[in-house]
């Protein structure tokens, strides 16, 4: 049996090109170019770079001019789709930060103005638009997250208790990426010429595109998304592999995933940013998958690169060559570079086009590719059926208290964990080649990843990593803008700009692992390592694969306190949790699994989870102890959705509220998860940590750990 | 752990794209006069020394091991493209050198004596 059509029932895109399907077809048939000198902020000194802007925003500052991309293109995507999608998944990596620029700027202390900075705040933004009730999902790998994304959306769907998902990526132009790409020197001062033998880099640029994908053939769809591939170079924070390994395993990875041989490819939408090597790379991948390409283009010369936007604005594109039947052509490359081995379409050209497959390519090594057909077109890929459930084989948490024994022992004596581990007993515990030019929260990643795999004594290396962070790595954030403003816009760092991606500690997992499996960072405030727990156990293969799963934020003096409303002036805490996992129960230490991830209140949100769980006898008979996650931002509404729970299953379970103990940031649920199995591992429950006797756990037992507040969610840990 | 190496990440300094034109002397005066290495070309490659150990983070490294002839990219001490672009930053920060081409960038950063050389011979108001 082959896998069941998905379909791209409508589409929406904001481009530097226009908005809507008819302004970007009108746009590459013309092989028009909208880059341009920046306008959108101004700078210090020196004349304006080509960028690729979208004109018809203005330059408010709320909401932030991400979210405002975001919401013309889901708007556009859902124009003629009145019930509301069952799940959201964007693609994003800056979020609300042109808008934390300024008001950084400005000195602004007011906490309030910065709820629109993080990634979060943009896709559950964009959820409420759609009356989503479902999962937001914010996957953050860098340039290749709109991709990703979709090949997320893709998979929740074939797991086929969803019907249709809003996916696609945004990224707005800002300070943070025009500076950090200029000071990695990857800008062409020319503006960009994809493949040209004179080519000097990108222009970076803004825009949204979304998806509606479904499983219900719709009257008219655009086209079908046939398939998908995740690999990852693990070969070095920016640059790609010279041979484009990590990229053809990509490739080869979303034809296996569509059924297809390379021969049955029409046309290849490149990744073509411009920049010397991805190009050189991706070129020489090409010609090693395909011995004589198709006709291939890359559409950055006039969009210009739109960061997490472009994997998803060139789905969209690619939806418009199959049915349309049009290639567009490379604008900005006059001269074809001969290195590259085959010769690009230069220009906007009528043929038919049945399958497409689209490249999209990142720091941190992040490679996502898509393949696209007709709207009559059937997967040929086989059904591989999987459950939900991950096997868990080893863990590491970090807390104040320090490693899972320390952490363990303070918890059962009902002590807190609260803190932050001292910088210097961090960076002791790793090799400093391997930390010399990483801040805080990938050598968090990093000391949680190696312990996890240690704890596994003698397991594989890893294949593929999955990672949750509420706020990404606010050290080098913080560092590139202070010291781009201290400067005078002149001496932005580049070491800093590699730093601030969100993808940048799994990045570092997978190269010190050679783990060159899916590599996925989401973003989801508190809700970050449930998040990247429903990628892992949606995207980790049913066998041959053994995935780190990650949650960690790190706690910043300044930026903390401004971001995160849960945490208060005062000693901040940090840390987070790692497991092993994979398909294999064998010698298992424990089951995980998510098994709810709802949002946006209303009563049948209870009614769903309570369903999710198996009823309400299941929860009371079977779950030993509750691990509730109430952040201190949302304590009333978490304490009454806590008592709401315990009066549907019709008697209160023994509870933890473990923020209690671990303080407050956003990956305190993975200190959660590494806690609730090492207590089902030893069989019970410390009385202290529920205010009551020890629970022993008997074989059925589960234990639930709880997120609440803005979403609810819940995540089960089972005996074996 | 990162692979890159000399040739691959040289590429990326062909990008520069400030305007000024540095003034990059004739093979052999830009690696001059070696034979009598004065005491201020002395105190800059000392000076050098324990900058590149901070800005570069380069923690098991001490001034007194820090050996100038030895190659400086892409050998022992791991540092790779990202690092040359944070040290293209101070030198022009630190210095008012600017290295803004490939072959210059090649040169200047083959080893820190290199550098010191090509900083000597082009600081405004140098010994160049």
């Amino acid at each position: 049996m082959n896998q069941k059509p998905v379909y791209i029932a409508a589409a929406g895109i904001v481009s530097p090109l226009g908005s809507g399907l008819a302004a970007t077809e009108a746009a590459l048939r013309a092989n028009r170019s909208a880059i341009g000198p920046l306008e959108i902020f101004p700078l210090l000194q020196g004349p304006p770079l080509p960028v690729g802007q979208v004109r018809e925003l203005d330059s408010a500052l709320m909401p932030p001019r991400a979210h405002r991309l975001a919401r013309e293109a889901a708007r556009m995507a859902m124009a003629d789709c009145p019930a509301p999608p069952d799940a959201i998944v964007l693609g994003c990596t800056t979020g609300g930060i042109l808008t934390t620029e300024q008001l950084l700027r400005e000195g602004e202390s007011n906490r309030n103005a910065f709820r629109s900075h993080g990634l979060f705040s943009l896709t559950e933004d964009i959820a409420t638009l759609c009356h989503c009730t479902g999962p937001a999902l914010t996957v953050s790998t860098a340039c290749a997250s709109g991709a990703v994304a979709i090949a997320l959306a893709l998979n929740l769907l074939r797991a086929g208790r969803m019907r249709r998902i809003l996916a696609g990526g945004v990224d707005s132009l800002s300070r943070l990426t025009y500076f950090g790409f200029h000071s990695l020197q990857l800008v062409d001062r020319n503006g960009c010429r994809p493949l040209d033998i004179a080519r000097q880099g990108l222009a970076v640029a803004e825009g949204a595109a979304m998806l509606l994908l479904t499983t219900e053939q719709p009257e008219r769809p655009l086209a079908t998304l046939l398939g998908a591939g995740l690999s990852c170079d693990a070969y070095h924070p920016t640059a790609p592999h010279p041979e484009g390994q990590g990229a053809r395993a990509a490739m080869q990875a979303a034809l296996d995933d569509a059924g297809l041989p390379p021969a049955a490819i029409n046309y290849i939408s490149l990744h073509g940013t411009g920049t010397p090597d991805n190009d050189l790379a991706e070129a020489r991948a090409i010609t090693s998958l395909f011995p004589t390409p198709p006709p291939l283009s890359s559409i950055k010369g006039a969009t210009g690169h739109s960061l997490a936007a472009s994997g998803a604005i060139e789905a969209v594109v690619s939806c418009l060559a199959v049915s349309r039947g049009l290639i567009p052509g490379t604008v900005g490359c006059h001269q074809p570079d001969p290195a590259l081995g085959f010769t690009p379409q230069r220009e906007c050209s009528e043929q038919p086009v049945a399958t497409v497959l689209s490249n999209s390519f990142g720091f941190g090594g992040n490679n996502g590719c898509l393949v696209i057909g007709r709207p009559e077109s059937r997967p040929l890929g086989p059904v591989i059926h999987k459950d939900d459930f991950l096997a868990i084989h080893g863990s590491a948490c970090l807390t104040g208290a320090g490693l899972l024994p320390a952490t363990l022992k303070q918890l059962r004596r009902g002590l807190p964990v609260a803190g932050m581990l001292a910088p210097e007993q961090v960076a002791s515990r790793l090799p400093a080649k391997l930390i010399r030019r990483i801040k805080r929260l990938a050598r968090l990643a990093l000391l949680l990843a190696g312990e996890a795999h240690a704890d596994t004594r003698g397991k594989d290396q890893p294949d593929a990593v999955f990672m949750g962070t509420g706020w990404g790595a606010l050290s080098e954030t913080w560092d590139f803008l202070h010291r781009l403003n201290e400067s005078a816009e002149q001496f932005p760092s580049p070491t800093d700009f590699v730093g601030s991606v969100h993808n940048s500690p799994a990045s570092q997992v997978a190269m010190l692992f050679n783990a060159t499996g899916a590599n996925v960072t989401t973003s989801g405030g508190d809700y970050s390592f449930e998040q990247a727990l429903l990628a892992a156990q949606t995207l980790l293969p049913a066998s041959g694969q053994s995935a780190l799963l990650l949650g960690a934020d790190e706690g910043h003096a300044k930026f903390s306190p401004l971001l995160d409303p849960s945490i208060a002036d005062g000693p901040l805490a940090d840390g987070g949790g790692a497991l092993y996992v994979n398909r294999d129960r064998r010698h298992a230490r424990c089951l995980t699994r998510l098994a709810f991830y709802g949002r946006d209140g209303g009563d049948d949100l209870f009614e769903r989870l309570i369903k999710a769980l198996g009823g309400a006898v299941s929860i009371q008979e079977q779950t030993a102890a509750v691990f509730a996650g109430i952040p201190e931002a949302m304590s009333t509404e978490g304490n009454r959705q806590l008592t709401r729970f315990f009066d549907l299953i019709g008697k209160p379970l023994p509870v933890c509220r473990y923020r209690d103990f671990t303080g407050e940031f956003a990956s305190a649920s993975a200190v959660a998860a590494v806690i609730a199995v090492a207590f089902v591992e030893a069989g019970y429950v410390p009385g202290v940590l529920v205010g009551g006797n020890d629970i022993t756990l008997r074989p059925d037992d589960r234990l639930l750990v709880l997120g609440m507040g803005q979403c609810l969610t819940a995540m089960e840990f089972f005996r074996l | 752990m990162c692979k890159s190496d000399y040739t691959s990440f040289f590429s990326v300094l062909a990008f520069f794209f400030h305007q000024q034109t540095a003034f990059f002397p004739e093979e052999g005066n830009c690696l001059p006069r070696l034979a009598h290495v004065d005491r201020t070309m002395n105190e800059l490659i000392e000076e050098l020394k324990v900058k590149l150990i901070e800005l570069l983070n380069l923690t098991d490294v001490t001034p007194e091991h820090f050996d100038a002839q030895a190659r400086l990219v892409g050998g022992e001490l791991g540092i790779d493209s990202i690092d040359v672009l944070e040290m293209v930053v101070m030198v022009e920060r630190d210095y008012g050198v600017v290295i803004n081409s490939q072959e210059v960038g090649e040169k200047v950063f083959a080893s820190l004596a290199s550098l010191a050389a090509y900083i000597q011979a082009n600081r405004p108001g140098g010994a160049g």
